[in-house]
């Protein structure tokens, strides 16, 4: 997850989407070029060959109207105006002999020809060009042949025109392409960045963030859904915590009356000595009940992320360095050995929920491993994050029931007589994770050892 | 000692004021937010016990109100079990102290005598504490009884000190927990048990008159 948002944006759905989406525009773009370029040439071609015919047609009603003089005449002028040998005339006469005309072929043809200078026909002069294309058409006379060809070598220069003019706009397209394909990738890269923010935020039990709903697309359909989901939930959980909060009320008035009840009667000494024991057991057991229940309401609670506004920056060596202070006299009057190795670095949280998940590991090991135990309690720093161990040389838990322990009122076989509540480990689990950490057992082979990480603050 | 007593569950009020009264204090009792906020502004008390959730005006409102009406008698706050920002709740709208119910009589006894602010049954100046033959100098760090020097660790001295500072005061487990090692949770462990009797093996034990006495079904008490 440490992932660079460059990295992520290359990565992404979307990114890939428009590219593909790209490429689908840009071949679209190429293959109109070069059906355009194809459609364009053949429309030239056909309009040089019509004007050859034409010329050809026009120039033998002159000399059916006008006789062979004003023919004559007129292919002079038309070769006299042509430059650059883009028109050409010839006259052949019906014996077969070139009158007159600026191009020579070596057998006249009627209708329509390509010609190759060079090749099928001659040009007038030394240097005259080779390899010039022409259409030529030639009509036939009672007094002869009248040929006339127009270069085609014009219609190469239309079509580099038409070249440049479809790369241009290929070049033009591809960029758009890219542009737009980016932007529509980093606008939905943000929106999914979004999204998978508020639902991390969700899983530490911040239900109030809330995605981006813009846009009917699919990402804003799903950002509405999570939405939705969200609403829902954090309706679920208020009423959640309204209910327990509820039973709270209904419970605590009851449980403080008893408790109200007994405790005068443990304080007076005219009682008979069985009695007197009864007592003592009641009171015991009402003590249980709200210890069981508090817990209870405690895990709802810090489930529902209430408690977050109130963390502070503090020192979890120093607090751990406190707890072995505190835990330490107790483990030897019980015959353990408890030790610490904590240097100081700070986290964002509250002192008195980790202390008391911290008392809780240690108050585990207290009662679960046989005497004399040696229990360590570390703290090193990871990179960003708070390593803290506890670790014990009792008889650990099977790593098939390590994921099960946390939860609520779950109990090891061989303890399920013993006098804890099954909360202890949920609660831990409740008030690491409302401290954006984790916590997970290993075996120490012999021994348990709990792991918690914390980010550093 | 006037205490007044809002709390809306009359059976709980009935027994917290005859302990009370039995303690020598005399009790007001008012079963709702709004008729506690009259009362107070009406006449002077000496300490105030106001539950946290009650009809009409809820104990965090009443607290806050009557702090802005400058009201600035002691109170403690009663707060339901589980809350973990109701402490931090309560203390912040105003209330001196606070206690989580249900909770034992003798706690909110020990507690309400805290707060009642009866000098303590000590002898000496800030610097010198003294309570019958036991002697603390807090600058020096050295703490004698009778003409023996007594060695002490640093939480030994701070538990000894706090004793030493509200003599003749009963201390709960959790008001130790909470002044000593600044910790506002329980812990299953006998903690403070184990401190004490680590404390009183070294101001007690050599000599022949205890000072530290355990008060059954309560606490602690430093007294000559």
């Amino acid at each position: 997850m440490t992932d660079s948002p460059l990295t992520r944006l290359m990565r992404s759905s979307s990114l890939r989407l428009a590219g593909r989406l790209a490429l689908i525009f840009v071949g679209a773009t190429l293959l109109a070029g070069v059906v355009s370029f194809l459609l364009l040439t053949s429309a030239l071609q056909d309009r040089l060959r019509a004007d050859a015919r034409q010329m050809a047609e026009s120039l033998g009603a002159t000399y059916q109207v006008a006789g062979l003089i004003d023919l004559h005449a007129q292919i002079a002028t038309n070769i006299a105006t042509t430059r650059d040998f883009a028109n050409l005339y010839l006259f052949i006469d019906s014996s077969g002999r070139i009158v007159f005309g600026n191009f020579s072929v070596r057998q006249p043809f009627i209708g329509a020809r390509d010609l190759v200078s060079g090749r099928d026909m001659i040009l007038p002069g030394k240097d005259a060009p080779k390899g010039l294309g022409f259409s030529a058409y030639g009509v036939r006379l009672p007094a002869g042949w009248i040929m006339v060809a127009r270069q085609t070598s014009a219609l190469d220069e239309v079509q580099g025109i038409v070249l440049q003019s479809v790369a241009f706009g290929l070049g033009l397209a591809i960029a758009l392409a890219i542009a737009v394909a980016g932007a529509l990738a980093w606008r939905a890269e943000r929106r999914i960045a979004r999204l998978s923010e508020v639902l991390d935020r969700a899983a530490v039990g911040d239900l109030a963030q809330r995605a981006i709903e813009d846009g009917g697309d699919d990402i804003g359909r799903i950002s509405r859904a999570v939405n939705a989901t969200l609403d829902q939930l954090e309706q679920t959980v208020e009423s959640l915590r309204q209910v327990s909060s509820d039973v709270a009320h209904d419970l605590r008035t009851p449980v403080t009356r008893l408790r109200t009840r007994l405790e005068p009667l443990m304080l007076r000494n005219d009682l008979p000595p069985d009695a007197a024991a009864e007592v003592a057991a009641a009171m015991d057991q009402s003590d249980r009940i709200v210890l069981i229940f508090d817990a209870i309401l405690r895990i709802a609670q810090l489930e529902g992320g209430d408690a977050r506004p109130r963390f502070a920056i503090l020192d979890l060596g120093g607090l751990l360095r406190d707890l072995h202070e505190m835990l330490e006299p107790v483990a030897e009057d019980l015959g353990h050995r408890l030790s610490c190795r904590a240097l100081s670095m700070t986290v964002s949280g509250d002192r008195d929920l980790l202390g008391q998940a911290i008392t809780n590991i240690v108050e585990n090991a207290f009662r679960h491993c046989p005497v004399p135990a040696d229990i360590r309690l570390s703290l090193e720093a990871l990179p960003g994050q708070a390593l803290l161990t506890v670790t014990d040389n009792g008889p650990g838990i099977p790593a098939t029931e390590q994921e099960a322990v946390f939860r609520r009122f779950y109990r090891l076989e061989r303890s399920r007589n013993s006098e804890g509540s099954g909360l202890g480990l949920s609660l831990v689990a409740a008030i690491v994770r409302l401290h954006g950490g984790s916590v997970e057992l290993a075996d120490a082979k012999p021994g348990l050892i709990v792991r918690i990480r914390l980010p550093l603050a | 000692m006037k205490i007044l007593l809002a709390e809306d569950d009359i059976q709980t009020a009935d027994f917290l004021r005859q302990g009370l009264v039995a303690e020598g204090y005399s009790v007001d009792h008012v079963p709702d937010g709004r008729d506690a906020l009259v009362r107070a502004t009406m006449q002077p008390y000496d300490m105030m016990v106001i539950d946290r959730m009650m009809p009409g005006l809820d104990g965090l409102s009443l607290v806050k109100a009557l702090r802005s009406a400058q009201v600035k008698v002691p109170i403690l706050f009663l707060t339901a079990m589980g809350g973990i920002n109701d402490r931090v709740e309560g203390l912040q709208a105003g209330a001196d102290d606070y206690l989580v119910k249900p909770f034992a009589f003798s706690e909110l006894s020990a507690r309400l005598g805290a707060l009642a602010r009866r000098p303590a049954l000590l002898e000496g100046s800030r610097d010198q504490v003294r309570v019958a033959d036991l002697s603390m100098d807090t600058v020096r760090r050295a703490v004698t009884r009778g003409e023996t020097g007594i060695d002490l660790q640093p939480r030994e001295f701070r538990l000894l000190e706090h004793l030493m500072r509200s003599a003749g005061r009963v201390q709960t487990r959790t008001m130790l927990l909470e002044a000593v090692w600044d910790f506002h949770f329980d812990p299953n462990s006998s903690v403070v048990e184990t401190h004490i009797s680590r404390l009183r093996a070294k101001i007690d034990r050599p000599f022949d008159k205890p000072l530290l006495h355990t008060v059954r079904g309560a606490g602690y008490m430093l007294k000559a």
